[in-house]
Parts: C-alpha cells; structure tokens; sequence
C-alpha cells in the first residue's frame, strides 16, 4: 500500500508540475521589452542616428524610410545553433509548455542574446529564427528632422 | 492474500497510467469554427479612409506578406485560447506543420489590407486560412 501511495504522489506531482505554466504576455510585457533588451531607451528625443548607431541597418523601411520596422529575436543560443542544438530543441518543444517555459524565460533573462534579423542574414540565422522564445518588431516613425515621432513593439511569438 | 491484492491494484493502476499517457495522444481536438466577429472585435482600429500604413505597422509590426510595393499587405493572425489576438511570426506562416500552430488551429485567418496612394486604408478582409468564416 505504501508504494502504491507513493506512486500517486509521484504522479500527482509530475501532472501538477505541468501546470506550473508563467504566461507568455505577463513574462514579455511592454516595459519589459524596453528595458531589458533594447539597447537605448526611444523617446521623442532619439535620433534615427542613434538607433541605427546602437541596433543596425532596420529589417525593413516603409515611406521612404519615414518608417522603420526592427525585427527582433531574442534567443539562446550566443554563439549560434548548431544542428545537434537544433535537433534536441526540436525534440523538446513537444514537451508540455509549463514544464520548460519558465526555466526557459529565467535562463533568456540572464544568458539570452538579441538579433536583429534582415533579410541579409535572414537566412544564416534560421534556425536561431524558428527556435528563439521571442520574436518582436519595434517600429519607429521618423520626423522630418529624423527624430523619433511615434514608436511602437509588436510581439510575434505565440 | 492482502499483499497479493495490493500487488493486483498496483499493476492495474500502472497499466491504467499508461494507457492513459498512450490514449492522451489520441485525444480529437475541439473543432472551433472561425467566426469573423471574433477577429473584428481584435481589428476595429482599421477604418477605411481613415487609419493609415503608419497605423497599421505601430499596432501589427513588420507584415508576414506585402504586395505591390507597399499597396497591400498581409498578415497571419489567430485568437488565442483566452480570446486575445495573436499576429504570427512569419515562420509559423510559412510552415503549417509547426506543432505551435496547432494551439490556434482552425483560429486562423489572413488579414489582407489594401492601401490608397496616400498611405490611408482603402479596404481589408479577413481570409479563413483552414476553415469558412462566418
């Protein structure tokens, strides 16, 4: 009878553990965003010079370059991603959500790296692309003196 | 008799664990039916004639397909389990067989929006990208 108790608390355990889930968008919030992984803080007073200078050549630009999209990625993998890396991450994301996701976004926090990702290297980086937790743009609308207007972050990941 | 007992419940109940964990992956999934409300309700900053490319790219991001310079776009949106609007990043456009998409399947839908030369919405649909929206 013992062994049978202990059984059901093992596995009462491992199903409650897949319930230990941290949502997705209160992890990823705005201010977030902002503060830990863009690397300038953009206000009315930012320069198109000043971003480019700290984030790079943008993923895209509309209107003449009035606007500016930064597609962004923020993943794991510092070095790149090798396919041994790639072959368990895949394995992986089968697994239930909770039970990786928020050691998952702990160890994004302290170890992960940001890419911004052009149609350059889009493809370089394509496994980095589809396995990063995070992916969002940062949209940028320029003045006419080049200073930042309006701005906005638009998260992509599910 | 008791220990022999306690060995038959044992076995039955790891046999059930089992089965369990086998027949989890055979569970059919609640078909939803897309229901454009659903995705409208998500999009009523979108007003023809009044919002612009500028608009759309500060609440949407970079679209997952554009057309005709920057005439017409696309993006791949779903509502998610709790109800709130999801723009996919492209990799899920491109790849259907994503296992991630399935948490939105059949919830997903095309967004096509069309712009005048002034940058300014002329008109947009919604597309059921797996299933016939009401």
């Amino acid at each position: 009878m013992k062994i049978l108790g202990i059984c059901l608390l093992v596995v009462t355990a491992v199903f409650l553990f897949g319930c230990r889930t941290v949502s997705y968008e209160s992890y990823f919030t705005d201010e977030y965003l902002y503060a830990r992984w863009l690397p300038i803080p953009i206000d009315s007073n930012t320069s198109r010079g000043q971003i480019v200078e700290k984030l790079g050549d943008p993923s895209k630009i509309y209107e003449n370059g009035r606007i500016a999209v930064y597609r962004a990625i923020v993943h794991e993998w510092k070095n790149g991603m090798n396919d041994k890396q790639y072959a368990t991450w895949s394995a992986a994301k089968n697994f239930p959500a909770g039970m990786i996701e928020k050691w998952r976004f702990e160890h994004l926090d302290a170890e992960g790296a940001l890419l911004v990702v052009t149609p350059e290297h889009e493809a370089k980086y394509q496994k980095e692309i589809i396995a990063s937790v995070l992916e969002f743009h940062l949209i940028l609308v320029y003045g006419n003196e080049g200073v930042v207007l309006r701005h906005g972050l638009v998260r992509r990941q599910p | 008799m008791t220990q022999s007992f306690s060995l038959v419940l044992f076995r039955a109940l790891v046999m059930w664990v089992v089965i369990a964990c086998t027949a989890y992956g055979c569970a059919t999934p609640v078909i939803k039916t897309i229901e454009t409300k659903d995705f409208l309700a998500k999009l009523q900053f979108l007003e023809a004639g009044r919002t612009s490319r500028e608009d759309v790219l500060l609440r949407l991001g970079e679209p997952s397909g554009q057309y005709e310079g920057e005439r017409i776009f696309t993006y791949i949106l779903a509502i998610g389990n709790e109800g709130q609007l999801h723009v996919l990043p492209r990799q899920l456009a491109l790849n259907q067989r994503d296992p991630r998409l399935y948490n939105f399947s059949p919830s997903v839908c095309s967004l096509v929006i069309v712009f005048r030369r002034d940058g300014v919405l002329e008109k947009f649909s919604l597309v059921g990208a797996q299933d016939k929206l009401k």
